[in-house]
């Protein structure tokens, strides 16, 4: 095992060394008439969000200088023989799209074979997914015949959300397994990683979890394939970056990752944080946290960056992304309160500290925009008398512009210097290459790229500053259904959620423009991404141009140049799968299928209900049916053995007839 | 019968389960003790009187040496 303590020194000091070299440069720039309260804020906040970015070049530059030199990135014993250990594969669901979870498991354990059990644990509230679920296991289960075990359980309440279902499930038959793997909904691994994996948690006793990075596939909107050529290009020297070091003080993304169930059984049970929502109540983002349980109970957490065969797919459009990061924004923020938490090691609250940092970086970009705008504005409106000595009549760009032009281009080289590094990486390697279809294609996608995620990081600052502003207001957000499918956005949909971003770019185009017209082009950047807000998002949720983008050799990535045998299988089940959407009512209307649901409620234990309350359900059905049912009633009555035996008879009559 | 559920005709065995058997063992809750702003104050204030307490002896013998 290599000794990681030099890496971390060497990369601290890098980090620190350029920030000071920054902030010095700064620093010379502002203090020519001495420091205002404003100068010394911009240079406060220079200094943080300096580091910020250079803590990111100097991963990517480490994850470089990894890859280029072949180093071993996950420093473990290799698998040996056939593993006699037992793996459960669990996938939490909640409301989604039926058709493509199960078509996700069948590939999956085609892929893997029958030695793996698998588990789909329904979190659903919507009553026509529970009971499609249902039909949709027990299809599954009489396709594979009896060597498959594929196992479906339905939780009343989804208490603890998806960490209470995995919680859950740990409780009841997590005794039964060695390992368990964590997926998501729309991820997916191939049986050869998942065997790998078992074969590393067997020869390294030590290893508590091992973090296969999952990659983007699958889409095929313009906003999707771009991330996914994005992830795929920069995403090697990223991971690479992160495994070099952090080794075993690695971190845990939620899913795509195989966990020892002793381990986290006895680790990983998470508390409710005193207080209300966003900052108290359950942990949202459990993920960080059960990474740094682990680690603080003694055990490895290991990235596994070249593993491949994991994968997962990106959020179709711009506006869906953003959805999520509302999520994972509140999820952070809430870290703020752990970050502390007693006994937890240095790395764990790194990890916690920089996903807080992902997103309280851009109001404090945004702070730092306006805290510069405004001392440029009022740096023209000062009597010339103030500056005895100096060239009054000189604009603050042009006197240190050989100072501001060094910086802008330090920082520059900190943001896009990773982006170059990554296409060099890429195309040192050939087949790499090919797989992204050619050099030719690789440079035009990368800059394309480049472009995109230059006009849209203003309008991500923006959202993300509301964010982290209502959020520290009070403002807490559920955990909503996540749209997994390519659709072209609605212009309306679109006008009405990115007015804001276009009307706040023009109003400050005409701020600038009015009082500080010679650094007016130092903003232009910015101010793009706002202006075109709208037709930005729009145009990238189009599934057609992704596709025709497609044909044109752009934004390709390997599992489209080369294909995978298990995402192929995934797709093809999922578009042959039969479109007609199952309704509830079939449980009342088809013997059949009430007794499927029926058999699976009687091993469920079922909270206590107000028995009045049933009665008074179970009249309101018998009398006036089912359609005027609430998503409360529905999931009531569907957790009432006794209700739903005597409720089908009459109504299975006119059905059948 | 509907029609949407004929792709399920197999009947439904009585022994049908979904899960294994269940063995129950509760996971420990895990003690994280977040800090709040009552107890950044409190260790402030027991920072601001123990570190005295514990410089005062040294500071009492050099007066008296």
């Amino acid at each position: 095992m290599p000794d990681i303590a030099p890496r971390r020194w060497l990369y601290l000091f890098l980090v620190l060394a350029s920030t000071v070299a920054a902030v010095t440069q700064m620093a010379g720039v502002l203090q020519f008439d001495g420091f205002t309260f404003r100068e010394v804020s911009i240079l406060g906040l220079f200094a943080i969000l300096f580091a910020w970015i250079a803590s990111s070049f100097w991963l990517s530059v480490f994850g470089a200088w990894a890859r280029f030199n072949k180093i071993d990135l996950l420093p473990l014993n290799p698998p040996g023989g056939v593993s006699a250990a037992r793996t459960a594969i669990l996938m939490p669901v909640y409301n989604e799209d039926v058709g493509r979870v199960f078509s996700g498991v069948r590939a999956m354990w085609e892929s893997a074979g029958p030695d793996f059990d698998f588990y789909i644990l329904s979190d659903s509230t919507n009553p026509a997914n529970w009971v499609a679920e249902e039909l949709e296991w027990q299809k599954l289960k009489n396709e594979l015949g009896e060597t498959a075990h594929i196992y479906y359980r339905h939780r009343p309440k989804n208490t603890g959300r998806k960490s209470g279902n995995i919680q859950d499930f740990c409780e009841n038959w997590g005794q039964l397994y060695d390992y368990m793997v964590i997926l998501d909904a729309d991820s997916l691994m191939t049986g050869k990683t998942l065997t790998h994996l078992v074969g590393l948690m067997d020869a390294n006793p030590r290893a508590g979890l091992i973090q296969a990075p999952a990659q983007l596939v699958g889409r095929h909107s313009l906003f999707a394939r771009i991330q996914q050529f994005s992830s795929s290009l920069y995403g090697p020297i990223h991971t690479a970056g992160l495994a070099f070091l952090q080794g075993a003080d690695g971190n845990y993304w939620g899913h795509n990752a195989i966990i020892r169930v002793h381990a986290f059984m006895q680790h990983c049970g998470l508390p409710r944080l005193p207080g209300k929502p966003p900052f108290g109540g359950e942990i949202m983002s459990h993920d960080f946290i059960e990474a740094a349980l682990l680690r603080r109970a003694g055990w490895d957490v290991w990235m596994a960056p070249d593993i491949g065969g994991s994968f997962e797919e990106p959020p179709p459009t711009l506006l869906d992304y953003l959805i999520r990061d509302r999520r994972w924004c509140q999820g952070n923020l809430q870290h703020l309160r752990i970050v502390f938490a007693q006994g937890l090691a240095l790395p764990s609250r790194l990890h916690l500290a920089m996903g807080i940092m992902s997103y309280v970086s851009s109001p404090l970009w945004l702070l730092l925009l306006i805290v510069s705008v405004a001392d440029m504005m009022s740096f023209k409106a000062l009597p010339p008398a103030s500056y005895m000595g100096l060239q009054p009549s000189l604009p603050f760009s042009v006197s240190h512009e050989a100072e501001l032009i060094i910086l802008v281009l330090a920082t520059l080289v900190m943001l896009y210097g990773p982006k170059l590094m990554a296409v060099f990486a890429l195309l040192e390697s050939p087949e790499a290459t090919r797989a992204h279809g050619g050099i030719g294609a690789v440079l035009a996608s990368a800059l394309w790229e480049s472009i995109f995620a230059t006009l849209i990081a203003p309008i991500v600052m923006l959202q993300h500053s509301w964010y982290v502003f209502s959020i520290l207001m009070g403002m807490a957000t559920g955990w909503n259904v996540q749209t997994r499918t390519d659709r072209a956005l609605p212009f309306k949909l679109v006008l009405r959620k990115f007015a804001p971003h276009t009307v706040i770019g023009v109003v400050v185009t005409i701020l600038l423009w009015r009082y500080t017209p010679d650094s007016f082009n130092w903003f232009l950047p910015l101010l793009a991404g706002l202006w075109l807000a709208i037709p930005l998002v729009l145009i990238s949720s189009s599934p057609f141009l992704g596709e025709w983008l497609r044909k044109e050799d752009l934004f390709l990535v390997p599992s489209e140049t080369r294909g995978s045998k298990v995402l192929g299988r995934a797709h093809a089940l999922a578009e042959s799968h039969e479109g007609a959407p199952v309704r509830a009512e079939l449980v009342l209307e088809d013997a059949r299928v009430r007794d499927l649901h029926l058999a699976l409620l009687a091993e469920t234990p079922l909270p206590p209900v107000d028995p009045l309350k049933l009665w008074s359900l179970r009249e309101r059905v018998r009398r006036g049916g089912t359609a005027a049912l609430s998503r409360d009633d529905w999931s009531l009555l569907l957790s009432d053995p006794e209700g739903l035996k005597s409720l089908s008879t009459p109504l299975a009559a006119p059905a059948s007839s | 019968m509907d029609s949407e559920s004929r792709a399920f005709e197999a009947p439904v065995e009585a022994t049908l389960t979904g899960t294994p058997l269940r063995c129950p063992r509760a996971m420990k809750t895990q003690k994280l003790v977040p800090w709040t702003v009552s107890r950044l104050v409190m260790a402030g204030l027991m920072a601001a009187i123990s570190v005295p307490a514990q410089l005062a002896p040294a500071v009492i013998n050099r007066r008296r040496a």
